[in-house]
């Protein structure tokens, strides 16, 4: 395949992607659908664990905190402030960005280890506030949801319609995302990993740009749980335990962490692996999730997308345009971490 | 005043265990430079196995002894099988693996054991010892007891014997360890069983008193991590200071200040705190990176 | 037979390829130095016989093959490295230093080479009890020096000891090599760039460029040649 031509795919493809996702509640049964959007409330949070971990290099284990955040947030709004379930995702959303600068601060001065284990002490807080908070949360019995059915002049029902905010929501995280992998920003995040200390001398503000990654991810989180809140219909602090945050990392490296394909891999198998493994034996989702993945590790360390890159390559395509290890690309990191510091400086 | 005094007692108790499974956590991080996330969930497993054999109709010591030594074995080709053939050493890739065994190691125990509570009888007789208002049970000063004796046959292990000064100079540098004909394969291994041995170890204390189901030992393993990581990762000595602080914090703080419910988070709190101010640890050596 | 002998030895990192065929051998007892430039692939050839980069060709050892052994094994068979930069246990005490070179033999032959080593550096036994990290660049050459000797090696392995050492310190190293030599008799490998002292104690010498071996000969006709004397003595 000509290189012109492989570009021009490699465009169209989030399109056509787009194209059939919206065609899917129309097309398939409504458990089906169900599934799918479930699986789509997890696209956002994968996204953001493909800025933070994938290009920022840094192990994020609490975006189930934040996911959780969202999906109480838009659970309290509707239920007892009667907000449009539309309205809450924006305030799902920017509530976990807030969070996510607050917590991100003083945890980015963190390296390696520490940052993980401080992100894993959120995750298993989390659920003990949300307890905690009963008046608010509803605490361990969780908390109900109950949309109205949309008009009858929509022509949809509830399922396909939740469906299609899902699809909305991931739509527009993957294109955001997409942008900013493919950009600056993206380009400053993977220089900062690969060399922390000489993107700094670069003139790299390396924190801002930790935090600013950080906080994204954990907006985005928050989005996807306000979706997952609306899919599903009930909540319940149990359901955003350690075993959810490991799952999403899991799936994010199962799927391909360096790219936003690689999230939506990831999403459909977070929730594919636990519907066949159920077949089998209700609990031995984990044990099939754990076996895959070290199987995956060992055969397949880049994940799904580092397969097919690998395989494309074996057709003599050149794969797509992004992220390739070569000294050039190093170096042209570390110039955009210069230019993403001036950026940083002025926007912020 | 004496009710402070037992709080800070039964703390004593609990930072015991907290203790034991962040010295496990030191011992790998120190040979390996890995913090490893599954360890609660290992030692999980490795209790069940002591509960296995005691419904078996083994006394609970000997069953103890023998989940020891299985976890020492397991620990040993946990090492081998998995961490050492890794295809890449990317921490990233290394977390996922622990994360898996960590989800792997509890849908085993639920499928083999059920997610039903079950009791696992005490090492010590029941009982207490009281000194005017304050009551120790048997219980505590044999956790306390034992979690002494560990740490001063550790001590000796690693400062009086060649095993010791080979694993330690295996964890300082494995190359010139290697140049000097030191198997640092073999040491890590041994690092690995050991840790695995505290944290079985870990779990058979803590079982009888706040039982035993595949979740139990994930809040062990927080405040573990959060005891290691305070104490600097590298340092054995802080991980137990710190894990016997932590305890006593959480039980004053649950007791005085916000209630049962909450009681986790005091200690998670401090932890930022402290990590904030002293980014290594409060015993940590802070590591200079060559460019 | 020759103590250590080398034959038609390929060895390089990854795809890189540094040395291209070399052969060589050090006979008992001997010193034998191989001379070349930085990226020459000296330190690649001594990494190569410890098994520390893939390596192709022949390797033995008294007779016995080690080309295809792991590094803790290549010890064990009797090959003593120390590698540029030192490799000293810097979180450990001299003391450790030497008893962890000791652990692998039984504890009387290990104390015979711990006091040879002792005796051959002084400052070694004044500061038994402090950290390796803390010694001088020369000190710590001494203690690699002695771990190896005290983890009883037939051959040493010696890359560059005089890297970082200034001139006096370095005159001092190797004359310690000298002595040790004399006493104990143990072969030695040597590589360097610098030639001046280094084809002062060895007996034969070889010169290495990009990767191949350019030319052999007794160190003393080495010394002689005008463009070694050129080339690496500055003259």
């Amino acid at each position: 395949m000509s290189r012109a031509a492989s570009q021009f795919g490699i465009q169209l493809a989030p399109l056509v992607a787009l194209a059939v996702g919206v065609a899917v509640p129309f097309l398939l049964d409504s458990y089906t659908t169900f599934q799918l959007a479930t699986a789509l409330s997890y696209l956002p949070a994968l996204l953001g664990l493909v800025v933070i971990t994938g290009l920022g290099g840094q192990i994020a284990l609490g975006n189930g905190a934040f996911f959780a955040l969202g999906a109480y947030t838009t659970g309290v709004l509707i239920k007892s402030y009667g907000w449009n379930e539309l309205a809450t995702l924006p305030a799902a959303g920017l509530l976990a960005f807030v969070v996510g600068i607050v917590l991100g601060v003083p945890s980015l001065r963190l390296k390696g280890h520490f940052l993980a284990v401080l992100t894993l002490c959120l995750a298993v807080v989390a659920p003990q506030l949300f307890k905690h908070f009963e008046s608010i949360t509803g605490g361990v019995g969780g908390l109900g949801i109950f949309l109205a059915d949309p008009p009858s002049w929509v022509r949809i029902d509830a399922t396909q319609r939740n469906y299609l905010i899902a699809l909305a929501i991931a739509a527009l995280s993957f294109a955001s995302t997409r942008a900013v992998i493919r950009g600056h920003i993206g380009r400053a995040l993977r220089a900062v990993r690969d060399n922390e200390a000489i993107a700094a001398s670069l003139g790299a503000n390396v924190t801002h740009l930790k935090v600013a990654a950080f906080a994204y991810s954990a907006a985005l989180a928050g989005l996807g749980g306000g979706v997952f809140a609306i899919v599903i219909g009930f909540i319940a602090p149990d359901n955003f335990t350690l075993g959810f945050a490991a799952l999403l990392i899991i799936g994010l490296v199962l799927g391909g962490k360096d790219s936003e394909w690689g999230a939506l891999n990831g999403c459909l198998l977070v929730v594919g692996i636990p519907l066949y493994a159920a077949k089998i034996d209700q609990t031995a989702s984990g044990l099939v999730f754990a076996l895959l993945v070290l199987t995956a590790t060992f055969l397949a360390p880049a994940g799904v997308v580092g397969l097919t890159r690998r395989l494309a390559g074996y057709w003599g395509g050149t794969g797509d345009a992004a992220p390739n290890r070569s000294a050039n690309a190093h170096l042209t990191g570390l110039h955009d971490a210069g230019a993403a510091a001036g950026h940083c400086h002025e926007g912020k | 005043m004496w009710a402070l005094l037992q709080q800070t007692i039964d703390g004593l108790e609990s930072g015991a265990v907290y203790a034991a499974l962040a010295l496990a956590l030191v011992l790998i991080h120190r040979s390996t430079g890995l913090l490893n996330f599954a360890q609660g969930e290992i030692a999980m497993f490795s209790t069940y196995v002591a509960f296995s054999l005691n419904q078996f109709g083994w006394p609970i010591w000997l069953a103890a002894v023998s989940a020891l030594v299985v976890s020492f074995v397991a620990g040993m080709i946990l090492e081998r099988a998995l961490f050492r053939p890794l295809p890449t050493k990317e921490p990233l890739a290394v977390v996922v693996v622990m994360l898996s065994l960590f989800v792997g190691f509890n849908a085993l125990a639920g499928l083999i054991w059920s997610y039903q509570v079950q009791r696992l009888p005490s090492l010590f007789p029941a009982g207490m010892i009281s000194i005017d208002r304050i009551s120790f049970s048997f219980d505590a000063v044999g956790t306390l007891g034992v979690l002494l004796l560990v740490c001063v046959l550790l001590y000796l292990l690693f400062s009086r014997t060649r095993l010791g000064l080979m694993m330690r100079g295996a964890a300082s540098d494995a190359e010139s360890s290697r140049l000097l004909g030191i198997r640092v394969g073999t040491m890590f291994g041994i690092g690995w069983g050991l840790a695995a041995a505290l944290g079985c170890l870990a779990g058979i204390l803590m079982a009888p008193r706040l039982f035993l189901d595949p979740n139990a030992m994930q809040g062990v393993l927080i405040f573990a991590i959060a005891a290691a990581t305070v104490g600097g990762l590298d340092s054995a000595a802080g991980a137990v200071v710190s894990g016997l602080a932590i305890g006593v914090v959480e039980n004053l703080a649950g007791a005085y200040v916000v209630g049962s419910d909450l009681r986790a988070v005091v200690p998670l709190v401090a932890i930022v705190v402290i990590l904030s101010l002293r980014p290594a640890g409060l015993f940590g050596t802070q590591r200079a990176v060559r460019v | 037979m020759s103590l250590l002998s080398v034959a038609a030895l390929i060895a390089g990192y990854g795809p890189v390829t540094v040395v291209r065929g070399v052969s060589f051998t050090v006979e008992e007892g001997e010193a034998c130095v191989i001379l070349g430039a930085n990226g020459a692939g000296k330190t690649t050839i001594l990494r190569a016989l410890s098994g520390l980069t893939w390596r192709r060709g022949r390797i033995a050892l008294g007779g016995r093959d080690i080309a295809t052994l792991e590094p803790d094994a290549v010890a064990r068979a009797g090959i003593g490295h120390v590698p540029q930069g030192r490799g000293t246990f810097k979180d450990l005490t001299v003391d450790e230093n030497l008893r962890l070179a000791a652990c692998r033999r039984p504890a009387r032959e290990a104390s015979i080479d711990r006091d040879l080593v002792l005796d051959l550096f002084p400052r070694l036994r004044e500061r038994l009890g402090q950290l390796a990290g803390y010694l001088s660049g020369g000190e710590q050459q001494m203690l690699a020096i002695g771990r190896a000797l005290v983890c009883g090696s037939r051959v040493l392995l010696l890359d560059e000891p005089s890297l970082g050492l200034s001139p006096l310190v370095t005159a001092q190293v190797f004359d310690a090599l000298r002595r040790l030599r004399e006493q104990r008799g143990v072969a030695m490998l040597i590589v360097e760039q610098n030639a001046a002292q280094s084809l002062a104690l060895a007996d034969r010498g070889y010169v290495l460029e990009a990767g191949s071996i350019v030319a052999a000969n007794h160190a003393h006709a080495l010394i002689g040649d005008e463009g070694i004397r050129r080339a690496y003595l500055g003259v």
